[in-house]
């Protein structure tokens, strides 16, 4: 079978699931001042400065479009459907997207992979010439993976706690959700912080990822004067002053200024700057399924972020079965099972297994 | 709570003091029927002192019988005049001398006084801490509104990532409130000079008028930008400014307060953006969006929009970035007169070295 038809049977797949469970498809807040984008499965278009007046309007487009993957914009406008300078900005939620691609797991080097447009062969490594037929162009695709999603979770937790203990904002006012790939996306709607601007958006993430922190201003002696002073902060202070106090072991120190460094890093939770200080960032909308994986793009509760697995918990097509052919897969698992690897291989897969080879594109349906 | 007069004279931007000019009969719209000599001439020399001195005074403690009638009422008639006069550098230079001048007087405030100040005009969220020992902060404040005005300040203690805060509020000492206040006083004021003044202005203004902008064009060529030569040259930096040059080609560590120097020296005598960052950028491994930052913030690109000169030498030998003082440097108090001095005499003496071109 070939390639275009393997998107038009995701896409097939999608229909149905927006069919069937469209209600699950929650809207953003202040709808009408929202833009929407959608990437469509034909070719990869983007569409952009959409907007939709009412719940069942955004709902009938899904239905009649079946987009790959649905964005909106962080950002209010007085007219989202226009032009980028004559939408009218208003204000902007405040986002983090935490992606384990920023993050030093020690597997995140072996996730990319290369599928060559002509043949579909998929090689491990990057090649000018695919090996089977000799085309010259190809697709960087990335796996998704447990052990850097659950990395990517641990930062979003670490996230969280910054934004309430330290920056003072309530859990109703925190949405987490599960990007629907590779990591987490956080949304603040709060009228406070609507109208900060970039750079005090930035002043946020350089906050929780430690950019620019220098310990002396939260009462660390720094290593010249640490011969003389000998006490830090107490580990229940505020801030950052009691992270750092909570790794630094006084007694057994090696070096100072290192000890430091390694302390922030390991408190800091890593954020992708861009996204955050971006006023005018499309992102995907929650509850909406996502292109390169067949996953809903899930709500979670904060207090629920710890046992969150995405494998199990984002899981959009839950039931039936489909027979692959399978060019090459890394081992994963899906709910309690775990499949593969594989290699050339035509199986019978339950249904969200067999979508998720579908969406990495490394399988085409077998009729 | 209610300002007393003496505050509202002092701090003539509050919501008080608004009212009070109000109550007093003078209407911005009808000035013919306010009999505002006396206002119109403390509105011109407020001006005056801004072009000047870069501060507007307040004789407040000094003279007796001070009458604050007129301190109050030639407040709004000094921003009509330089409304009136609508030239940019001018509003910021104004807007900054009118904060400078509400910065001195904050610091003698008592801690609840700019709580009321606040109160009257901005309505950030503050609140009053009991210093002690162990807790040395005066007030805590909203970190949202603590934003609005420490990102325009350089200084890493600014930075939130080095303040004390706990569930969202920044704890800051009196004179950093103060700080901040001054900063958003200076923003308010600049924004109510950008307003068009399209209402006939009677003869006792537009003379004034008259006379501030003959002021400001002597000022102007004393602002000694167009002094500046349009090549630079490198030759005529004075000792300290070449020190940190050598130090930023050579690698070597230069301290927060020797890059602004550096920067805004450079900046001054002409080097441009893109170039003092590519500089930067091949000299050094800082991030090249955050030199950037930095670098247009201090070129008057970003944030406040005002173009920094290099502080005077009096800082910097305080710094030790004074490496000892030659001869021009002893009839200068700041590099940049010491580079103009410099050009100078290279002029006379011997061909001129080039750097790089300006406008090139
Ligand atoms: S006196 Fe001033 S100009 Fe001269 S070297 Fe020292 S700091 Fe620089
Ligand atoms: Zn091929
Ligand atoms: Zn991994």
């Amino acid at each position: 079978m070939e390639k275009k038809t393997v998107k038009d049977y995701v896409k097939k797949l999608f229909g149905e699931y927006y069919k069937d469970n469209i209600v699950e498809v929650l809207p953003p807040t202040s709808l009408d001042r929202r833009e929407f984008g959608f990437l469509l499965f034909e070719k990869g278009i983007m569409l952009r400065h959409k907007k939709f007046l009412s719940k069942e309007k955004l709902h009938n487009f899904l239905h009649e479009k079946v987009p790959s993957n649905v964005y909106y914009s962080s950002a209010y406008y007085e007219k989202p459907d226009e032009d980028m300078n004559k939408k009218g900005w208003l204000g902007s939620d405040l986002i983090f997207d935490i992606d384990a691609d920023h993050i030093q797991t020690p597997c995140h080097e072996d996730h990319r992979f290369w599928i060559c447009k002509n043949c579909l062969k998929v090689s491990r490594v990057q090649t000018e010439i695919c090996p089977q037929c000799e085309g010259t162009k190809f697709n960087v695709e990335l796996w998704t993976c447990e052990k850097c999603l659950e990395a990517a979770k641990l930062e979003t937790l670490k996230l969280i706690e910054f934004l309430i203990s330290d920056l003072g904002f309530s859990t109703e006012e925190i949405d987490v959700c599960f990007s629907g790939q590779r990591g987490y996306h956080v949304h603040i709607e709060s009228e406070n912080i609507r109208r900060l601007n970039q750079s005090a958006r930035k002043e946020i993430v350089d906050y929780v990822s430690g950019t620019g922190l220098k310990p002396v201003f939260h009462g660390f002696p720094d290593a010249e004067t640490r011969k003389k002073i000998k006490t830090i902060p107490e580990m229940n202070a505020p801030g950052w002053g009691g992270r750092l106090a909570r790794e630094i072991k006084v007694k057994k120190i090696h070096n100072w200024q290192k000890d430091l460094d390694n302390a922030v890093q390991k408190q800091k939770a890593s954020v992708d700057t861009v996204v955050t200080i971006d006023l005018h960032r499309l992102i995907r909308l929650p509850t909406t399924l996502h292109g390169k994986t067949g996953f809903i793009a899930a709500k979670i509760q904060t207090t629920r972020l710890e046992e969150f697995n995405p494998f199990t918990d984002a899981l959009a097509f839950k039931e039936g079965a489909l027979t692959i052919h399978i060019n090459e897969s890394e081992k994963f698992k899906i709910g309690e099972t775990e499949y593969g690897p594989f290699k050339h291989e035509t199986i019978e897969l339950p249904l969200a297994a067999a979508v998720f080879l579908l969406c990495k594109n490394v399988a085409q349906p077998v009729e | 709570m209610i300002l007393s007069k003496s505050e509202i004279a002092k701090y003539p931007f509050t919501k008080n003091a608004a009212q009070y000019v109000k109550d007093l009969g003078l209407d911005i719209n009808d000035l013919s029927s306010f009999d505002f000599t006396r206002t119109a001439e403390r509105a011109e020399q407020r001006i005056e002192e801004a072009i000047l001195e870069g501060i507007v005074s307040w004789k407040g403690k000094s003279e007796k019988g001070l009458d604050y009638d007129v301190e109050i009422t030639s407040f709004p008639i000094a921003i009509l005049i330089v409304s009136a006069i609508a030239n940019d550098f001018f509003r910021r230079r104004y807007a900054l001398a009118e904060a400078n001048r509400v910065n001195n007087l904050l610091i003698e405030e008592k801690k609840e006084t700019l709580l009321n100040i606040l109160d009257n005009s901005f309505s950030w969220d503050v609140r009053i801490l009991e210093v002690t020992i162990s807790q040395p902060y005066d007030y805590n404040i909203y970190f949202v509104d603590y934003l609005k005005n420490s990102i325009e300040f350089h200084d890493y203690k600014w930075k939130l990532v080095n303040r004390k805060i706990k569930n969202g509020k920044v704890f800051v000492k009196k004179n950093e409130l103060g700080r901040l206040i001054t900063e958003e006083v200076k923003k308010h004021i600049y924004t109510r000079l950008k307003n068009e003044i399209t209402l006939k202005l009677p003869t006792t203004i537009t003379q004034r008028i008259d006379r501030i902008k003959q002021i400001l064009e002597e000022r102007g060529s004393k602002f000694k930008r167009e002094e500046i030569p349009h090549i630079v040259i490198e030759a005529a930096y004075p000792p300290c400014i070449k020190r940190l040059y050598n130090n930023l080609i050579l690698k070597k560590h230069i301290s927060h307060i020797g890059r602004f120097a550096l920067t805004s020296f450079l900046l001054n005598v002409g080097i441009d953006v893109e170039e003092l960052i590519k500089l930067y950028a091949s000299a050094t491994d800082f991030e090249e969006r955050l030199t950037r930052y930095q670098v247009e913030h201090i070129a008057g690109k970003r944030g406040s929009g005002i173009k920094y000169n290099p502080p005077n030498c009096e800082t910097l030998k305080t710094h030790n970035l004074c490496p000892g003082e030659d001869l021009i440097c002893k009839i200068i108090k700041n590099p940049i007169p010491y580079y103009l001095k410099k050009v100078k005499k290279i002029r006379t003496t011997k061909p001129v070295e080039k750097h790089g071109k300006k406008n090139s």
